[in-house]
């Protein structure tokens, strides 16, 4: 059912006079109540076998969406510019930045001198004429021939919180539902037991931004399809076992009583939240039983600990967050994200950088490995990126051994791999500078459509009515990028 | 329960170890039966004696002695009773079980009469708990006589305990003819072969136990054969594995029913005899007979919508059930939330139904076996199959021969150590095998990638790329003349301002080098169209 109508249907005469009674005109009852109600009930309850909101055949079932909180420095990384090694401390010129308009933090800065990368890069066999990778992501590397190295990325946003908040939910002001819960909005649980949208966090070794728990909210979306987040350190989650002298029965008696209540007063006030309540409390109750079993690494072969590196052992580690990502993609959960903190080198990049990628590297290799081996790979998107790149130029002082980068959204780099995305190829290209595109240029929006695409979604027909208008996570923008779809 | 094919040798002595220990279960179980008995025996004796009163001290002495022994007995059972669950559990988890209700049930009693019998070995002796001791007791007696029955149900079938009051056919003269062609092959093998087959087979090798993984209480198991292969043999009747297993000599170890279980008469076997040798006749099974490589004819079944009630079971289960495409009747079924309690009793009830509408299903990490071969085999419109980490075996892969459609089918974290080039013969349409961890011997992999070259098999091997080229040490300086031709956003400029493909102004960054020259275009669609037929553009270009 659609949910206008379905808000239709909640609307009785009765109500509808029952308001105006309250010292309300007519007029101003129907106007108060309609504002009341801007949130319709999830709309996936309908017939036994409606998928409604599917446009067309899936190619993938999930996604693993690692964010490189920060944003890490593409030309260290992905975007490969020997050119620059012979301009080192040379002016930007004027030509290439074009005006460009530039952070608070380098903006009052006498010179830009091109810092050029000081790590060497290696050329990785994939299914074109090879990948450029630098030397920090040796692992990575070796998955060329899964990986979609896209360079053309450019994004609006020249700052952290904008930036994330622009990825996360195709608008720079905070308020829109997050791209994890569209898909859990869409795509529905394919595990009753566990959450849809799952977030986890690893605090990195650099120069860490805040990260906001809208990053992976539901918006005006209902409340059920916000990101659930495992905590890093200690239990994941809080409060899984029953007080002492609770039994399961006990549990299981409170909640259908409260359920009942609060089932009451979503029939008096139509007040979705309190059936968001109802689902997340049964939610809370399966989690009882399926969050130990998922978190439990005991069951994992020495090899495939290994394959993870040292670090999968410690909770919280990036390397933990990727097996337990592959755990959870085994269980069907549909949108997993986890963010690593800590790439906003401004300055001592070289250090940082390395740091970060030691931790990133060879879980985030694993993690690939791991799920194609074990045939989840074709069916589950994996992409990582920041929320936009690095400047060529460097901000503070530059020597042949250090140097930081400043906030560039012009161009960056990101790869995704599986879930039907064209594997082994490197897309688009960027000035010698790594300061503008060249060829390709693909927007956030273009991304969004794209992976909306590969889970089974035309981009301009997954909507939600919200106070007037149909939102949709790429707005009114974006193009289903099928150079990049295999 | 995966097998490792690189550090196989320690392993597979210690997983013969652990499997001998797990089949000393039957004979350990009687220890702890004994025991128990005899404490209720010596505890109601005691309880006769004191009801008598006399408390001379002679008495008391040989009270505070049958004290201790009982103190003593106690022990003994907790041991024996923890040493035979132990076995138990190691026992239940080789293949032959099929995971179901009563083993579950057998499962749990054990565990809890081992709980029992320590809690009273534990509570003797202290007056206190005097209550606690008897109650328990009494409970793990009559959880004993119960979980004796469920055990002795798996091992010689269900009704065992009540067979005797039934009826058992036995056969007293040899029919004088075998009607086969005009009667229908159904009648013969339902009304004669099938009660034989259920009178001597199906305890061991039937809906709740398959010993070498063979069953054969039903016409499409039969089919399926066993661990050693087809039981019956199409080609040359007279050879197949049904009539020589029960013809071998009685000492032989190939012998079937084995040494001390009741044998087929003479009127019996020359029963079944006959009906195999005329071709051992079944009712229509749905099952193709397995032939190697053959081209099946995609047979497809009819698209209607799935039973509605089928797929509310499945959900109120908390499987996931949900279109393959938003209007497809066919499904995308995954039992991800329950797989730890996944058992093949309910996977063959609750699948079922649904049988012909499954195009995508994942069983992966459930307890699962060949049990759901036959079940397997009816799915025809089968695209996509997740055994990973079952107990699935070769059985299992030979009912996926003649599906005409599966694609993909993962194995991973299985234990197919037995399996053969012959188990994969069929599916015709398969494209992509995945085997890492299955046990699959390498030899088995490269015979199979050798008859079938198209065939994509991900064993876990070869996922990595290779570095190509590294750069050399690194030099930084600044001799790069410092003009910044050849540096800026796209060198050259397009010749063009409008689009040759929508007539809109060009945007940067969308071009094509064409003989020679750079055409811009408005967007990322329109180089692709031009890239398809360049020359239908030339006109609109200056």
């Amino acid at each position: 059912m659609h949910p206008f109508e379905q808000h239709h249907l909640d609307l009785t005469r009765r109500r509808f006079f029952t308001s105006c009674a309250s010292g309300l005109s007519a007029a101003l009852g129907s106007a108060a109540l309609a504002s009341l109600l801007p949130k319709p009930l999830h709309a996936a309850s309908a017939a036994p076998l409606a998928s409604p909101l599917l446009n067309h055949a899936p190619r993938a079932k999930r996604v693993i969406y690692m964010h490189m909180e920060g944003a890490p420095s593409q030309i260290d990384l992905y975007d490969y510019k020997p050119q620059l090694r012979a301009r080192y401390d040379q002016d930007l010129p004027d030509s290439i930045r074009m005006g460009q308009r530039l952070t608070g933090m380098t903006s009052g800065q006498a010179r830009f001198p091109i810092a050029p990368s000081i790590f060497k890069f290696t050329r990785y066999q994939n299914n074109a004429d090879g990948a450029w990778l630098s030397e920090l992501l040796p692992h990575t590397g070796a998955m060329a021939k899964h990986l979609c190295i896209v360079r053309s990325m450019h994004t609006e946003a020249i700052n952290h919180e904008p930036g994330i908040t622009f990825f996360q939910t195709g608008n720079q002001q905070p308020g829109r539902p997050s791209f994890g819960a569209w898909a859990s909005y869409g795509l529905g649980s394919a595990n009753a037991n566990l959450p849809t949208f799952v977030v986890m966090i690893t605090q990195g070794i650099g120069n860490m931004q805040a990260l906001s728990a809208r990053f992976w909210g539901s918006g005006f979306l209902p409340s059920e399809h916000q990101g659930c987040k495992l905590r890093s350190s200690g239990d994941p989650v809080l409060y899984l076992e029953d007080p002492p002298g609770v039994t399961r029965a006990d549990r299981r008696a409170w909640l259908d009583l409260v359920g009942e209540l609060n089932e009451k007063e979503a029939a008096r006030t139509l007040d979705p939240e309190l059936r968001a309540r109802i689902a997340q409390a049964e939610m809370a109750y399966r989690m009882q039983a399926s969050v130990p079993e998922l978190t439990d690494f005991s069951d994992e072969d020495e090899r495939t600990l290994e394959l993870y590196g040292p670090d999968v052992k410690k909770p919280g580690t990036f390397a933990a967050s990727c097996l337990l990502a592959r755990r959870l993609a085994e269980r069907g959960v549909r949108f997993i994200q986890l963010y690593m903190r800590g790439w906003d080198q401004h300055g001592n990049l070289p250090g940082e950088l390395k740091s970060q990628c030691d931790a990133v590297d060879r879980p985030q290799a694993a993690l690939l490995e791991d799920l194609e081996r074990r045939g989840l790979l074709d069916e589950t998107i994996v992409i990582w990126s920041g929320e936009f790149g690095r400047t060529c130029y460097s901000q503070g002082t530059l020597t042949k051994d250090n140097y930081g980068r400043d906030h560039h959204p012009r161009c960056f780099s990101l790869w995704m791999a599986g879930g039907g995305v064209r594997p082994g190829i490197v897309f688009g290209e960027t000035d010698d500078y790594s300061y503008n595109i060249t060829k390709d240029p693909v927007s956030v929006h273009d991304l969004h459509a794209t992976l909306l695409h590969l889970l089974g979604f035309d981009h301009q027909r997954l909507s939600y009515r919200h106070q007037g208008r149909d939102f949709r996570l790429t707005d009114v923008f974006g193009e289903v990028r099928r150079e990049l779809i295999a | 329960m995966s097998i490792d094919s690189s550090d196989s040798a320690p392993a597979a002595a210690l997983q013969a170890w652990v499997e001998f220990f797990g089949r000393l279960h039957p004979l350990l179980l009687h220890a702890p039966i004994g025991l128990l008995v005899a404490i209720a025996l010596l505890r109601a004796w005691q309880f006769a004696r004191r009801r008598r009163a006399d408390a001379s001290d002679a008495a008391a002495t040989s009270v505070i002695g049958l004290e201790r022994a009982i103190g003593m007995l106690c022990w003994a059972t907790a041991f024996a009773a923890l040493l035979t669950a132990g076995a138990g559990l190691v026992l239940a988890r080789e293949d032959a079980y099929v995971t179901s209700t009563t083993l579950d049930r057998h499962r749990l009693l054990g565990i809890a009469i081992a709980v029992g019998v320590l809690i009273v070995a534990l509570t003797h002796g202290r007056p206190r708990l005097q209550v606690v001791h008897h109650a328990v007791l009494i409970a793990s007696l009559a959880a004993t006589a119960f979980g004796g029955h469920l055990g002795a149900e798996l091992s010689h079938g269900a009704g065992f305990l009540t067979e005797p009051f039934r009826e058992r056919v036995r056969m007293a003269d040899p029919p004088t003819a075998l009607e086969v062609s005009t009667d229908g092959p159904a009648r013969v093998y339902e009304e004669r072969i099938a009660p034989i087959l259920a009178g001597y087979c199906i305890d061991c090798h039937g809906p709740t136990k398959r010993k070498g993984s063979l069953a054969l209480h039903g016409p499409a198991e039969i089919e399926l054969g066993g661990i050693s292969g087809d039981v019956l043999s199409r080609a040359n009747p007279a050879a197949s594995e049904l009539l020589r297993r029960v013809h071998v000599p009685i000492d032989d170890d190939e012998c079937m029913p084995p040494a001390g279980k009741p044998r087929p008469n003479a009127a019996e076997l020359d029963e079944l005899r006959r009906w195999i040798e005329a071709g051992a006749p079944l009712p229509a099974t749905e099952l193709e007979p397995i032939a190697p490589q053959v081209e099946l004819p995609v047979q497809r079944a009819s698209v209607v919508e799935p039973p509605a009630d089928a797929v509310a079971k499945l959900r109120a289960k908390l499987l996931h059930v949900q279109r393959r495409t938003p209007d497809s009747p066919l499904l995308w079924i995954d039992a991800a939330a329950i797989a730890p309690t996944l058992r093949d009793d309910q996977a063959l009830e609750w699948l079922g139904p649904l049988a012909p509408h499954i195009a995508d299903l994942s069983l992966a990490r459930s307890g699962v076996g060949d049990a759901l071969a036959p079940l397997l085999a009816r799915m025809e419109r089968l695209e996509r199959l997740d055994l990973s980490a079952t107990r699935i075996g070769p059985v299992t892969l030979r009912a996926l021969g003649g599906l005409p459609e599966l694609r993909e089918l993962v194995l991973t974290r299985t234990a197919l150590v037995t399996c053969t080039v012959e188990d994969f013969a069929g599916m015709p349409a398969l494209a992509n095998l995945r085997v890492w961890n299955s046990g699959l011997q390498r030899s088995v992999i490269e015979a199979l990638q050798a008859a079938r070259p198209n065939l994509r098999i991900d064993d876990g091997t070869d996922l990595r790329s290779q570095p190509l080229e590294t750069e050399e040490a690194l030099a930084l300086t600044s001799d790069a003349p410092l003009s910044t031709a050849g540096a800026e956003a796209p060198a050259a400029v397009p010749i063009n301002t409008i689009c040759p493909v929508s007539g809109a102004p060009i945007k940067p960054g969308f071009t094509r080098e064409h003989e020679g020259r750079l055409i811009g275009f408005c967007c990322n669609q329109c180089p692709l169209a031009f890239d398809a037929d360049p020359g239908s553009f030339a006109a609109k270009l200056p």
